[in-house]
Parts: structure tokens; sequence; C-alpha cells
């Protein structure tokens, strides 16, 4: 399982690979930005009332950020999945098949890989969303010290760990 | 041909070849696709050490049967030993066989290298065999290039050095000219023969027959998923050879006809000469036996039968 762990680990140099978390932490970041922007330039509306509310507190920044938790959960099953049909569309699953006979040991080393990588795809762009929008508030005079307090901190590290590992199980499931 | 998968039998088969076992021995293999039987019960014994041609047209089952040896399709009946494991137990005989199935696939994005060492790391080659096969087709140059930039040659011969990596004691190449040009035909039957003088043997699917005829010394002839023919090249070509006896005066020539019927042989009488059916060394025997009878006045010439001519007389007779 090992085996097949290393060696799917040196398929994520393919730009596809890079393509997917580029596109995770673009669209991440931007519709945090978006929110940022709507709730600093005093917009209103029902959806918003909650995020307003949440703003000034330690969970503003990751409410912020997670606005667009579906969106990496989604990214990351398409990064999956299209991983595992193009070995068998491309035909190089059966390469990987006379080298590894063993059908589990082959799939569990490579779901591990792939599973590894979406994490850290997810946890690099919440760092990156969460960087940019610390950034827009400092520029924009907005007090990030809820956000960064011990408690703010510890609220983010620890739905950040959540997405990226809800993002995995759902890939894992299906 | 029987198709019992009889563990008894295996073993005389064994002991047909002094010292090792076959390569590959398969007994009644069959696969079917729904209907369509693409594998009929093929039984075939490919001794170690040998080059052996799998020929046959286009859907007679070469690849299916390529599939099913690596472990590929599970078959619907019959059983296989490779390298003297059975096919059931791909594990135990893959890390010792190479293979090359019809067009070789790549991830066109990564090098040449990676290609390699994704399945240097799968099976658990040291890396430095990959710089050493890459050496072997002559790709180092290109090495570090993605593969989607190389020609179909450079392709065939990544796959070549794909199915090389383990070291194989056998190899099993799909159709391995194609795409090459000539002068890579000739490096690849150069190292054909030097993977037999390691002892290897090699399983080579193909449908140049003219290029297997050159280098094979064991055939097998698939048709409709069943074999027509399985044993030394030699053997199918003497088998079909003639010899061609020409001579001024018709009498000698009903001598000759005469003679060669007595031993047992075919004669086919042909504008102005005769065409006689049988192993070239009887020649001697025949102008020795002719000159007895008084035909001193003729000319013997021998025909060596090429094995596209054999293979399509094998071919017809199947369909008479």
């Amino acid at each position: 399982m090992m085996r097949a762990f290393r060696s799917e680990l040196l398929k994520f140099r393919r730009w596809s690979v890079l393509a997917g978390s580029g596109v995770m932490i673009l669209a991440t970041a931007f519709i945090a930005y978006l929110t940022f922007h709507q709730i600093t330039s005093g917009a209103t509306g029902p959806e918003l009332t909650p995020l307003i509310q949440a703003f000034p507190t330690p969970q503003g920044l990751i409410t912020v950020v997670g606005q667009a938790r579906s969106l990496i959960i989604v990214i990351a099953l398409i990064m999956v999945t299209s991983n595992i049909a193009a070995e068998w569309s491309q035909g190089t699953l059966r390469n990987l098949l006379v080298r590894e006979p063993r059908r589990l040991r082959l799939l569990s080393g490579k779901m591990l890989a792939l599973l590894l990588g979406v994490s850290i795809s997810a946890t690099l762009t919440l760092a990156i969303s969460a960087a940019l929008i610390l950034a827009a508030a400092h520029a924009q005079g907005i007090s990030t010290a809820a956000w960064t307090s011990s408690e703010g901190m510890r609220t983010f590290l620890s739905s950040a760990m959540r997405c990226s590992v809800s993002s995995a199980s759902v890939c894992w499931e299906c | 041909m029987t198709s019992s998968p009889d563990p008894s039998q295996t073993e005389l088969a064994a002991d047909n070849v002094p010292g090792r076992t076959p390569a590959i021995e398969t007994h009644g293999l069959s696969k079917h696709f729904g209907q369509r039987k693409a594998v009929d019960g093929l039984t075939m014994s490919i001794p170690a050490g040998t080059i052996a041609g799998f020929v046959g047209p286009n859907g007679a089952g070469k690849t299916t049967t390529i599939r099913l040896l690596l472990g590929l399709v599970r078959p619907s009946a019959g059983s296989a030993t490779i390298l003297g494991q059975l096919l059931t137990h791909p594990e135990r005989y893959l890390p010792c066989v190479g293979a090359l199935i019809e067009a070789p696939t790549f991830y066109p994005s990564l090098s040449g290298r990676t290609n390699l060492e994704v399945l240097a790391h799968l099976g658990d080659y040291p890396r430095s065999r990959v710089s050493q096969v890459l050496e072997l087709v002559e790709l180092s140059d290109r090495a570090k290039d993605p593969v989607r930039t190389y020609s179909q040659g450079m392709k065939q011969r990544l796959g070549v050095a794909m199915a090389l990596l383990p070291d194989p004691d056998l190899l099993i190449l799909d159709e391995p000219a194609n795409g090459l040009d000539p002068l890579g035909i000739i490096q690849m039957r150069d190292l054909l023969r030097r993977l037999r003088e390691q002892g290897k043997t090699v399983f080579l699917s193909s449908h140049l027959l003219g290029e297997l005829e050159q280098v094979t010394d064991w055939l097998v002839m698939l048709h409709q998923g069943k074999a027509l023919f399985s044993g030394p090249a030699r053997e199918l070509l003497d088998r079909r050879s003639e010899l061609v006896v020409e001579a001024e005066e018709a009498t000698q020539l009903d001598l000759v006809a005469r003679i060669a019927r007595e031993a047992g042989y075919t004669v086919t009488p042909d504008n102005g000469s005769l065409r006689i059916a049988c192993p070239l060394d009887f020649s001697s025997e025949l102008n020795r036996r002719a000159r007895e009878a008084g035909a001193t006045h003729i000319v013997i010439r021998t025909k060596e039968a090429s094995l596209e001519e054999r293979f399509l007389a094998l071919l017809k007779g199947e369909h008479e």
C-alpha cells in the first residue's frame, strides 16, 4: 500500500492537479473577499444579517472565509474523481495493475495519497484566504483583534481542520 | 488438444522441455464477452528461453489472451501457469513479468522519467533501474521532456523501457513494432535477441509475419480464439516447404512423381514441373532414387515457404 502511496505522490506534479488547487484557492479567496466587501460596505439583507452579527466576534474570520466551504468540497470531489476516471480512460490503470495486481492495495494507497493532497489543498486555500481578508481589514483600518485573539485563532484552526477533513471524507465516501 | 486442467498433464508437458518449466502454459483458457468467444479453449505451451511469436488476424483474440495472462481480466474457463505460478495468483509471477500492452499509455504531462518512476515506486524497483532502461532504449536525452511532446516511435520505445523495468524473466509484448521506423525495428530485433541470450523468454504478438519469421523460434497461431498451431517455428515452416522438380522429358517427371508418391508425399504437376510437399532434406534421397530409376536429367530446387504462406494455408485448411 505504501508503494502505491509513494507512486501516487509523484503524479502530483501534473498541471491538472496544480490547476485544481489553483482554482480552489482563487475561487475561495474571491468569495471571501466579496463577503468581506459586502459587510464592510454596509450592505444589508436577510442572508447577510447573521454574517454581520458574527463579523466583529472571534468567529468573524472563519465565517467570512468559510462562505466557500461547499465550493472547496465540490472542487476536492472533482479532483479525486477525475483523477481515478482519467487513469481508466487514458489506459494508465493497466500499467499500474500489472505492477500491483492486488486491487485493494493499489486503490487504498492511491486514495490515501489523493486525500492527503486534497486536505493540503483545502488547508492552503483557507490559510491564503484568511491572510487576504486580514490584509484587507488592515488596509481599511478595521480592527482584527477579536480574530487574532487566542480564542479567534483556536476557532479558526478547528473549523479549518473540520473543513479539510470533511472534504477528504466526502471524497472517500463516494 | 484437451481443455481439462489436469495437473499431471502439466507436469508431463513440462518434462518435454528438458530442465526448465515452460514460461507460459495454458489449458483450455477461455474468455467470453456475452455471446462472443474472444478466447475459446486456448491450449499452448511456450518453453522458457525462447522468442515466441503470437500471430493471428485482427480480432483473433491476441490482446485478450495477453490481458488474461497479465491478470487484467479473469478467464471464463480453463487454467494457465506463468513462470510455474498459477494464473489465479498474478502477484506471484507479475514481479518477474514485463509487459507492453496495445499502444503504451502514459501520463502526457509528466516526463518520460517520471512516468517510469511512478511504476518503479509501485513495483519497488531501484531508481537506478529507471536510468538504465532509459539508456537501453536510447531515450536518456529526452527523458526530462513531457511525454506529450514525444513522437510515436519514442512513445513505443518508452513503452519497451516500461516493460523492461523489472528486469523481467518473461517479457510480453503486444505489437511492439507499431510505429517504429525500419531502423527502430532492427534495433528492437537486436534487443530481443540479446534478451534471449540472457535466458529470458519473450512472448511477442504481431501481425507483421515477415518480421516475426526473422526472430522467433517458437510460434503460436491463433484464429477465432483457438490455437491453429503451437510449436517450434522451424517445424511449421518445414511442414509446408516444397521441392520443385524440373525435367525436359515428361517420362522422367513421371518417374520422380512415382518415387515421391511412394514415399508418401503429395505431388502436384505444375506447368512442366512437379511440386512435392515434403521436408527439404528429402531432396538428396529423391535425387539418389531418381538416378537409380534412370531419371538423370532432372533439376531439384527447394522452395521454403514464408510464414505468411504457411499462415494463409493453415487458415484455408481451417475454413475447408
